[in-house]
Formats: C-alpha cells, structure tokens, sequence
C-alpha cells in the first residue's frame, strides 16, 4: 500500500473517531439534560483538535519505516493528484446536498442546536465520503 | 470559447445576481426589524426556482446560438478542469462552514447561522465557476 493510499485511510479513521468524539459527547449531554444540547465551543474545538492528532499520530504511525521514495511528497505522483481532485469533487457535492438538506429540515424543526450539530455531521460525513471515494478509487486501480 | 466556459460565465453571473438580489432583501427585512430575520422558506422557494429557471433558459440559449458544442460529450481537460473547480470550491466552502460555525459561537444567533451558511452555498458555487473560467482561461 502507498503512501497516500495508507494516509487516505489514516485520515478517514480521523474523521470517523473524531465524528465519534463529537457525537459521543453531544448525545451524552443530550441525554443528561433531556433536550438536544447546546453547542459548545470546547467540544466543537476539542473534535477538530482530536481529529488533528488523530490523523498526525496515524500519518507517523503507518510511515515511521520510511522504506518508501518520498521524493514526490507532498503532492503525489499524476495519479495521486487526479485521485485526490476527483475525490474532493464528490465531497463537494455531498457536502451541498447534506447542507441543503440542513437548511430545510431548518424549517422543520427550528430548532438551533440541532441544526448547528447537523452541519457538523455534514462536514464529517461528507469527508468520510472523500475517504471512502478516494480509498475505492485506489483498489480499483484507477 | 466553449459551451462550458460560456455556461461558466452565464451561472456565475446569474448566482451574482440572484444572491445579491435575495440578500439585499434580508439585509432590508433585518434593518427593518432591527434584528436577523427569521429565515422564510416561500422567499428561499422562489430563489431556488428562479435561479433554476434562469439557468435552463441560459443553457438553452447558448445551445441554440452553437447546438453541435452544445452535444458534444466533456473531452478529458474540461472534465479535469470541472472536478478542480468542484475540488477548490469544496475546499472553500469547508473552510467557511468551519468559520459560520465558530462565528455561531461568538454570536448565539441562529437565523444569522442559516442565513450565512446558505450564503456560502451561493458563494461556493460562484467560486466554483469562476475557478473553471480561471482554469479554462490557464489552459488547465
């Protein structure tokens, strides 16, 4: 497995335990005051710190051997790029599609915590998503 | 120029136009409460479809001034270039997602919130032609 194959999967394990994080807490504090909990900055700023350090920790885990050429880094070979563009595109579009799904379901429940969360689980699906598409792409051998 | 380079031009323009105008009666209604207004699904209702109406007309128009680039399948640089578009203004929006969400937390207010992050949908989608037009223009 190549580098940027490895660090597609490393990063989407982040996202996913960072998702985990954030939503663990939310439906903690939802429970425990009865209501969909307010969004508070420490666990906003604590997913995207925990999602940082996951994937930099994961990224020296799976390369610390260095048995690899390294010398296209950080770009990526042809191949890498065009990968990481197509997948990013389709991020795009989920990530638009699930806002604007945010957006009415507004109207639905008017509810301003549940909508601030909602938008968090868009970013974080959407770059799951990414991961997924990208990772796919890979095995196919694209 | 090509179909998608003028579809480019012609749906950023008609985002411009469209947002401002949808804007600019947010703006009024919020000065005239003296706070965000409250977000109103018949004004985002009518956006949407004049938007999407604007658009269907300008494709057809343009299909019709040349119909045979109008057919013709995407070769393989102007697919490039519309994943790169769709690629940075993914980025983009991201990014100022991540901002509306923070700046929620400095303000509390919620209607600001929705107001905002449709905003950035509109704005994306504007970077996203306007980043193929900057694409096609390079020679991408």
């Amino acid at each position: 497995m190549a580098f940027w194959e490895r660090n597609t999967l490393v990063l989407m394990a982040g996202s996913v335990l960072g998702g985990v994080f954030y939503f663990g807490v939310v439906v903690w504090q939802s429970v425990a005051i009865g209501a969909i909990a307010a969004p508070a900055w420490w666990v906003y700023v604590g997913y995207i710190v925990f999602q940082l350090c996951v994937s930099l920790f994961g990224t020296w885990l799976f390369n610390r051997n260095g048995d690899e050429d390294l010398t296209d880094l950080p770009k990526g070979d042809e191949r890498d790029q065009v990968l990481r563009v197509g997948s990013e595109a389709v991020q795009g579009h989920v990530a638009s599609a699930l806002v604007i799904g945010c957006l009415l379901f507004w109207f639905v429940h008017q509810n301003v915590a549940l909508f601030f969360h909602s938008i968090v689980a868009a970013m974080i699906i959407s770059e799951i998503v990414r991961g997924f598409v990208q990772y796919h792409s890979y095995q196919r051998a694209i | 120029m090509g179909f998608q380079e003028k579809m480019a031009w012609v749906m950023m323009i008609i985002l411009i136009v469209t947002g401002v105008s949808y804007y600019s009666l947010v703006f009024r209604a919020s000065a005239a409460l003296g706070a965000t207004v409250a977000p109103m699904l018949p004004l985002m209702i009518g956006y949407v479809v004049f938007l999407v109406a604007m658009a269907i007309i300008a494709a057809i128009a343009i299909s019709i001034m040349k119909p045979s680039e109008a057919s013709a399948s995407l070769d393989e640089r102007e697919k490039l270039i519309q994943f790169k578009g769709e690629a940075w203004a993914g980025r983009f929006m991201g990014f100022l997602v991540l901002c509306a969400l923070l700046d929620f937390g400095l303000n509390g207010d919620g209607n600001r919130l929705f107001h905002t992050i449709f905003a950035i949908l509109i704005i994306s989608q504007i970077a996203e032609y306007g980043l193929q037009i900057f694409f096609y223009r390079r020679g991408a």
